[in-house]
């Protein structure tokens, strides 16, 4: 393979390393909120009011947002997150059993788009519903 | 005069069907494996529709002699309440490269399969018989749904078009499509299996817990339906075999002796309850007048049952701001019309109404 191919096929491989990621911090107009339930799936002394408010404040960005990508993506976390927010909401004062955790952790999983908010919100349930 | 107009274009479509000499309008004319499975099953589905006379074993080629399908009125007036066999016809017409499972029964009774690629040139021929037996349960599934509680008070309303458009999308109703994205002819997933019967194992450690949408099934096996009647030994063990995957012996979603029932009950108790328990749901608490609109909440829902799942049909309640003033309804249909997979549903009806020529009722 003579020389100038094998630039060609190294330049291309690296301006399409560099849009690809240029692309993806684009696309993430939500790493704040992703950062802070990240920040929330670490804490021990987690609260379910704690959680709720700020699976409130997810939707209350959802609907304010004006810029429609970043809209589009503030709502898409939100209903990867909205369905632990509802297992809590719904089942106030006396909580959620284990059976319906299991049940709204299928559903939450099942509208995740993003493993690692997938994560987050699994261990955030797993902290705040009763064990077995 | 009149008659005239009538019988031309069926005379023509027939013709043409006919003239095309493959007796199948899928698979290869060598494995007449379905044509034995309807001769001699004694599968109850299977034993259901001979008993009905509905098979109809001298009966050769694919022509249309069986489309007089009398449509009966289910309480959806100035609507056609089932899916006419000519569309399922032309549907399977419409060539899809997809691989598929074909499925044997040892003499012991457990299933064995054979995985065909895309490319196979011998996969089970779907002939005109088929394609009967596929309308005849279709049917049957649309009309035991048809007035089903789905909890808050409603009842389900199942519109073929609607349906057919979802199938046609997913499967063309050939049952034994099966790739990684989606089993049989709903193209069912493992988190739709999961909502509709019990939840994998490995998740509860062992205990056997219902998913969301088991109540759907739970209605149907209460049912007085008469229709629903002939589907209850289909599902009335799934609890007992804690089917969460339709991975796990992929011929329980995809043979035609119970596959087919089997995946149309768990994919259209799945699009219902996306439609009432999720979607629903959201949008009655976000737009409660977009609620009351039948065909908002059905485009909404096959948005749900697409690639982007039922995330993307919330998001597009909240950025397309569907409810808010002062845009109609007509508005916001025309708005998510422009989605992707529904633009993509629309074209593959195109492509089905052409094959079709005029012929399928729905379209």
């Amino acid at each position: 393979m003579s020389t100038f191919i094998k630039t060609f096929i190294l330049a291309v491989f690296a301006i399409s390393a560099v849009f690809a990621n240029s692309m993806e911090g684009k696309l993430d107009l939500v790493a704040a909120e992703k950062a802070q339930l990240a920040k929330l799936a670490e804490r021990t002394d987690l609260t379910v009011k704690e959680w709720l408010q700020f699976v409130d404040q997810v939707d209350a960005k959802c609907t304010a947002e004006q810029n429609p990508e970043k809209q589009t993506q503030m709502c898409s976390f939100y209903y990867q997150i909205y369905k632990i927010g509802e297992l809590f909401s719904e089942t106030q004062p006396s909580g959620p059993n284990w059976e319906q955790c299991l049940r709204a952790g299928v559903t939450s999983d099942s509208l995740s788009t993003n493993e690692s908010v997938r994560t987050h919100v699994n261990r955030i349930a797993n902290k705040l519903c009763p064990k077995k | 005069m009149m008659r005239l107009y009538f019988i031309l274009p069926v005379l023509f479509f027939n013709i043409s069907l006919l003239a095309e000499g493959n007796q199948c309008l899928d698979g290869s004319p060598n494995n007449q494996k379905f044509r034995r499975i309807l001769e001699s099953s004694n599968y109850f589905l299977v034993k259901e529709f001979r008993a009905k006379g509905l098979f109809k074993p001298t009966e050769g080629g694919i022509g249309c002699r069986d489309c007089s399908t009398v449509a009966q009125r289910l309480g959806l007036p100035e609507k056609l309440t089932e899916i006419p066999k000519e569309c399922i016809q032309a549907s399977l017409k419409r060539k899809v490269a997809q691989s598929s499972i074909e499925c044997n029964r040892t003499p012991a009774g457990n299933w064995t399969y054979t995985s065909h690629s895309a490319r196979s040139k011998n996969t089970p021929c779907i002939d005109d018989s088929s394609v009967d037996y596929i309308h005849f349960v279709t049917n049957k599934v649309i009309s035991c749904f048809q007035g089903l509680p789905m909890k808050n008070g409603v009842k389900e309303s199942i519109d073929p078009k609607v349906l057919y458009s979802k199938l046609n999308n997913e499967s063309s109703f050939n049952f034994t499509y099966s790739y990684s994205g989606g089993v049989g002819a709903g193209q069912l997933t493992g988190w739709a299996v999961q909502e509709m019967n019990v939840l994998d194992p490995r998740r509860t450690g062992g205990k056997t817990v219902k998913g969301n949408g088991r109540f759907i099934l739970d209605e149907i096996l209460n049912s007085s339906n008469p229709e629903c009647g002939g589907l209850k030994p289909v599902i009335e063990n799934d609890l007992k075999f804690k089917y969460h995957s339709p991975r796990k012996i992929n011929c329980e979603w995809v043979s035609m002796e119970n596959g087919l029932a089997r995946n149309l009950i768990y994919s259209i108790g799945y699009f219902s309850y996306l439609k009432h328990q999720i979607i629903g749901k959201e949008l009655k608490k976000r737009a409660p007048n977009a609620y009351n609109d039948p065909e908002l909440l059905n485009l909404l829902t096959l948005v749900g049952y697409g690639p982007k799942g039922a995330n993307r049909a919330l998001t597009l309640i909240r950025t397309l701001r569907i409810g808010a003033p002062p845009f109609s309804n007509e508005y916001f249909k025309q708005q998510l019309r422009k989605e992707a997979y529904l633009s993509n549903t629309a074209s593959k009806m195109a492509e089905v109404k052409k094959i079709a020529g005029g012929q399928c009722r729905l379209l």
